[in-house]
């Protein structure tokens, strides 16, 4: 796509409404027929919530918005309109939004307003494992201390719960991947008998999606700590680990491979400080590492001047290379004293902050290391979640396939 | 032999109108392009299916995109300058005008005004009901009343 004249899927739907009623004389009867080929051109800019309302336009235009050719181009063509997909948990709930990620960083700064999605009950162990090419997968509350992992569309708002791992009183935690060959989803959970224990997983158990009996398969892997985040790459899936009895080495990074469903581990560079909060990110298609120590510290923003980031090179030969990024000169101008967190690099290579409990107003950091540029996007109609916790994912895709299961 | 900024080419719209453009300009239509690859492009180039209102707005837009194409991928600000201009040439029209721009552009084949105009009606609609939905693309509603309740009812949470 060339050229967009605004995105589509910004702004506040309430003060558009003055504005249509006025223009929808336009078109109608005076109006050129638009073949279907050209309607579904212009269906395929539309936001996920407009698809869902045109499915009631009428039975042609349901059908086409069903087929699953429709949904594939809308599907790829979502990939170049990213959103940022926020959770928020709040008062026994966790709540979805999603928001346009800012792709122009030509203006200093910025509004964008929040879309409310879906919201489950939520207890102290809920939260969204990940996402990955449109759908999410997340834990949620089933009374006081249970939870049930679930599969959600924000996009279609639907929503279904995963068969329960066949161990009681097990902690878990799981990981989201996505194996573009094959075209499957599939959950990787790993379980440790209690809170008491060290979080050493002793199984891992992974389910895919779209089979006729959704079952958890056992997955052979040596007993290691997992870190809550991960990232899927091109079919596999990363986290930070500490392989149990290994030699003292620290953090090591856990690759799963989404299709083979194979585990192995890269060591990382001697000199990275790895801990359990650095950000696994994709930049530029290869996983790397930003190193998040002491970035949310006031003092220590004076006097860092850098991002480091270590691009793992090859994987077969652990080979990792670190690149040393100044920060822009108007850094402190444009942040403040705000303490950050990274939220993750978009797909056009920005380095994403926010705030690890929002105020309001609650501003998004853009940081382009290459063009040395910093924007702040203030993310609207979030002030009922100030102080809450906060979570936001980058680019997030929207799927409208409607699904029967998963 | 002439370069494609001095070559020129006249193109005829389909109520006699014509427009004499640089060979650069008339390249931004792909059907035309072709034209003038298969050295067919003789005195005139008529086009059947544009009229000279939309021909003129279609040679504006090309203009503008040769004269002003960025530098090259890294070109922020010039990708910048030109969607400024985009969103402010789609302001001049009405929706009528817009739909045949997305007739025309699709039969000459320009795919940055098809995209661009798209956009335009996409960012329209999105916010309007069903029915509003049907009166501008005078599609007939093939739902019985049970039938648009229930999709109404699958659907309800766009509606909020």
């Amino acid at each position: 796509m060339k050229t967009r004249p605004r995105n589509v899927h910004d702004g506040p739907s309430t003060s558009k409404r003055i504005t249509r009623s006025k223009t929808s004389t336009n078109g109608g009867e005076n109006s050129p027929t638009i073949p279907m080929d050209l309607i579904i051109e212009i269906l395929l800019r539309l936001p996920a919530k407009s698809i869902a309302k045109c499915r009631c336009v009428s039975k042609l235009w349901a059908n086409i918005l069903r087929r699953p050719d429709f949904t594939k181009l809308f599907l790829t063509s979502s990939y170049a309109r990213p959103q940022l997909l926020i959770s928020c948990v709040k008062k026994g709930e966790l709540f979805l939004f999603t928001s346009s990620q800012d792709q122009n960083l030509n203006q200093k700064s910025s509004i964008d307003a929040t879309s409310y999605h879906m919201k489950f009950p939520a207890n102290l162990s809920t939260r969204v494992y990940g996402h990955v090419h449109g759908l999410v997968c997340l834990l949620v509350s089933e009374g006081m201390e249970k939870a049930v992992p679930m599969i959600c569309n924000p996009s279609t708002r639907q929503s279904f719960p995963l068969p329960k791992l066949k161990t009681t009183r097990t902690w878990v935690n799981s990981f989201f991947g996505y194996d573009p060959i094959d075209k499957q989803y599939k959950v990787l959970s790993l379980t440790w008998p209690g809170p008491r224990r060290s979080r050493i997983s002793e199984k891992h158990k992974v389910l895919t999606l779209g089979t006729k009996k959704l079952s958890w398969r056992m997955v052979d892997c040596l007993p290691h700590y997992s870190a809550d985040h991960g990232i899927c790459i091109n079919g596999v899936l990363y986290y930070l680990a500490l392989v149990d009895g290994a030699p003292p080495r620290g953090y090591t990074i856990a690759c799963f491979d989404v299709r083979s469903e194979k585990y192995r581990f890269i060591n990382k560079d001697e000199d990275m400080e790895l801990l359990s909060d650095s950000m696994l990110v994709n930049y530029k298609g290869k996983l790397s590492v930003l190193l998040t120590h002491d970035l949310w510290i006031e003092e220590l923003i004076r006097e860092r001047t850098c991002f480091e980031l270590w691009v793992l090179v090859d994987a077969e030969r652990h080979e990792w290379s670190k690149h040393l990024y100044e920060l822009p000169d108007s850094w402190k101008d444009d942040v403040g004293h705000a303490k950050l967190d990274y939220v993750g690099v978009t797909t056009t290579n920005e380095i994403v902050l926010s705030r690890r409990f929002p105020l309001d107003p609650f501003y998004v950091f853009y940081c382009n290391l290459e063009r040395k540029t910093i924007k702040r996007v203030e993310i609207q109609r979030m002030d009922a979640f100030k102080n809450s916790k906060v979570h936001i994912f980058l680019n997030h895709v929207e799927d409208v396939k409607l699904m029967q299961a998963i | 032999m002439a370069s494609s900024s001095t070559n020129k080419f006249v193109l005829k719209s389909n109520d006699d109108v014509s427009f004499e453009v640089t060979e650069a300009v008339a390249r931004e239509f792909q059907v035309i392009a072709h034209i003038i690859d298969d050295d067919c492009a003789k005195k005139a180039i008529p086009l059947s299916n544009v009229t000279g209102e939309i021909l003129s707005k279609m040679i504006e837009y090309g203009k503008k995109h040769i004269e002003e194409a960025p530098v090259d991928e890294e070109d922020e600000e010039g990708k910048k300058k030109l969607q400024i201009w985009d969103e402010e040439f789609m302001k001049q029209f009405n929706m009528e005008i817009v739909f045949q721009l997305i007739l025309a552009s699709n039969y000459l084949n320009n795919k940055g005004l098809l995209d661009l105009t798209c956009c335009t009606v996409a960012d329209h609609i999105k916010d309007m009901t069903p029915d509003e939905v049907r009166t501008l693309f005078n599609v007939k509603n093939d739902y019985t009343t049970e039938e648009e309740e229930e999709i109404r009812k699958e659907n309800s949470w766009a509606f909020e």
